[in-house]
């Protein structure tokens, strides 16, 4: 009854008018806190807490207890590089996501909300992602590749909406990655090992390369390296996943621009700060007369400032929940998401 | 740019450039024929690059000569080059179905296009890429190309993955339910008694992961009610 008697939607700032949001981003592994103003976009405050397991993958509920015992001491951090005056809205990755970790985020920023008796903004953390990288590469109009953990999927922000292109049918390219890497005892993220693995062999074992349309299939691949585990040399399974893997990403990209006739490519999401990823797209880029724009590569990764963005884009789109149904959503799907206009980026 | 071409063909026009071939349109040794050519991409692993382009060349021919076997109209084709990722082939038109959409003959084409598809399925040969853009039109017959995706294969898994790609492209079209099941009509017509089994496993994979939120929101009416 208490949280009725809250003002939680003050009159909307118009259009253009300078707003500050403060993100929290608790989907997975990192819990993150940011801030950001725009126009223009300026980044306050980047915070983040990544929770490391000691072994296997994550565990959602052992990660939610590491976002729980870190909340405080991150909010307190950020607002030591804040005014708390100048935040007009509050945001917080509602989905898609493990459950109990969204809900630490979700319970931080309705705190937050309730406190300085300001807008709450649940918005998508794929669509985070995307509008992230269109903000910091300055794309009109691109293709994006989004990658990571949990998620693949190639996607297109048209107008209102963003177009999923294709997408994996089965497991994400990060679960890949990471499912390897555990299977060869490489431990979790797999990520930054296996790049760094590849980078000592020039010998591809064959894997299972799976494109259908502008679908992708890793699960074949998966059970391939896994049986390979011990039989082959690690650095020759990590050269080779990364080569087939990402070779299937970057075609199923090149033929989503090929189809839409766009010129412009981008990469959100994790496995993004894979330098060999990247440097693919550059060349596939390349050889068709488009362009790669690549971003600082601290933004791949999960982190508080995309959602403090994603916050202000969708605020401005007139998006807001009342706290009371700000409920999670874990399977949230980027095709019920609003996309904005390219406009919001001349900034 | 321009593709190299296999010798004594005369490039008249590129009729088509995707992103892992180029269609000419070319003369050769006195006839009109198509030459598809798998360009090289830098950004593959030159290994990974030839085993990709001479699998799915090699693979593309057969299918082709397979699915006319079968009773399913596909272009002729005279020569295979799997080493440069050449296919010649007759020329067939380039009228699309994509093209013939919202005129009146559509829904016909559709159905004769589950009729070609069932006829594909019942002789064990998958399509990979089943879009109006890959089904050409020819006098009031359907020609099906691109079959760089194809396969031999009988699983009702891929069965259904090609008519689950089909639904995916007439989506975004005003009657696509209407034209859905005009599909699955000429369909069940030549595919005979596979054709369940494919409808059942195509609502399964409709169920898969994309739209398990409307699912579970079915299956449990008060939602994921925890704060």
């Amino acid at each position: 009854m208490a949280l009725r008697r809250v003002q939680l939607h003050g009159v909307p700032k118009v259009m253009g008018e300078r707003l500050t949001c403060i993100g929290v981003e608790s989907t997975a592994h990192t819990f993150g806190i940011g801030v950001v103003r725009h126009p223009p976009f300026e980044t306050l405050c980047d915070v983040r807490r990544v929770y490391r397991p000691a072994s296997g993958g994550i565990h959602p509920s052992e990660a939610a207890k590491h976002h729980l015992d870190n909340a405080a001491d991150a909010l307190k951090e950020a607002l030591s590089k804040i005014r708390v005056e100048d935040i007009d809205l509050v945001s917080f990755s509602r989905g898609p996501g493990l459950g109990p970790c969204l809900r630490v985020g979700a319970a931080l920023a309705r705190m937050i909300a309730l406190k300085l008796g300001k807008p709450l903004v649940g918005v998508n953390h794929a669509a985070a992602h995307v509008e992230m990288g269109r903000a910091l590469s300055r794309a009109v109009n691109p293709v994006v590749l989004y990658v990571s953990g949990g998620n693949t999927q190639v996607i297109h922000p048209s107008e209102g909406r963003y177009v999923v292109l294709g997408e994996t049918e089965d497991i994400a390219v990060g679960n890949l990655i990471d499912a390897f890497a555990r299977s060869a005892g490489l431990g979790f993220p797999g990520g930054p090992r296996v790049m760094e693995l590849a980078l000592k062999s020039r010998r591809l074992v064959r894997l299972p390369y799976s494109v259908k349309g502008m679908n992708v299939s890793f699960s074949g691949m998966l059970t391939m390296l896994e049986s390979l585990v011990r039989k082959e040399p690690v650095e020759d399974l990590c050269f080779s996943l990364q080569e087939t893997a990402f070779s299937m990403l970057i075609e199923v990209s090149e033929r989503a621009m090929a189809m839409l006739g766009l010129n412009e490519f981008i990469i959100a999401g994790g496995v993004g700060a894979n330098s060999r990823l990247r440097e693919m797209a550059r060349e596939m880029c390349s050889e068709r007369n488009a362009v790669f724009l690549d971003y600082p590569v601290e933004y791949y990764a999960d982190n508080g400032v995309m959602i403090a963005w994603e916050g202000i884009v969708q605020y401005r789109l007139g998006e807001s929940i009342r706290v009371e149904e700000s409920t999670v959503k874990p399977r949230w799907r980027l095709s019920d998401v609003k996309s904005p206009p390219a406009g919001l980026y001349s900034n | 740019m321009l593709s190299l071409l296999p010798q004594g063909c005369t490039r008249i026009k590129t009729l088509y450039q995707g992103a892992e071939a180029v269609v000419d349109l070319c003369e050769w040794l006195g006839r009109l024929v198509v030459v598809k050519t798998r360009v090289a991409k830098g950004y593959r692993v030159r290994e990974l690059d030839e085993l990709i382009r001479r699998s799915r060349t090699v693979r593309e021919a057969s299918l082709l000569n397979s699915a006319k076997r079968a009773g399913v109209n596909t272009p002729f084709v005279y020569h295979v080059n799997p080493v440069r990722g050449w296919i010649i082939m007759s020329y067939v038109g380039d009228q699309s179905l994509r093209s013939m959409q919202g005129s009146s003959l559509f829904a016909s084409l559709i159905r004769m296009l589950g009729e070609t598809v069932g006829r594909l399925h019942s002789a064990g040969m998958v399509h990979g890429d089943l879009t109006p853009s890959n089904v050409l039109v020819s006098e009031g017959r359907l020609i099906l190309i691109d079959f760089g995706l194809g396969e031999f294969s009988r699983e009702v898994e891929k069965e259904a993955e090609d008519v689950y790609t089909l639904f995916s492209s007439l989506m975004t079209l005003p009657d696509s339910q209407t034209l859905m099941r005009i599909f699955l009509g000429g369909y069940r017509s030549s595919a005979g008694v596979f054709a369940a089994r494919v409808e059942e496993r195509l609502r399964e994979i409709g169920s898969r992961g994309r739209y398990v939120e409307k699912k579970l929101r079915r299956s449990s009416p008060g939602g994921n009610g925890r704060l």
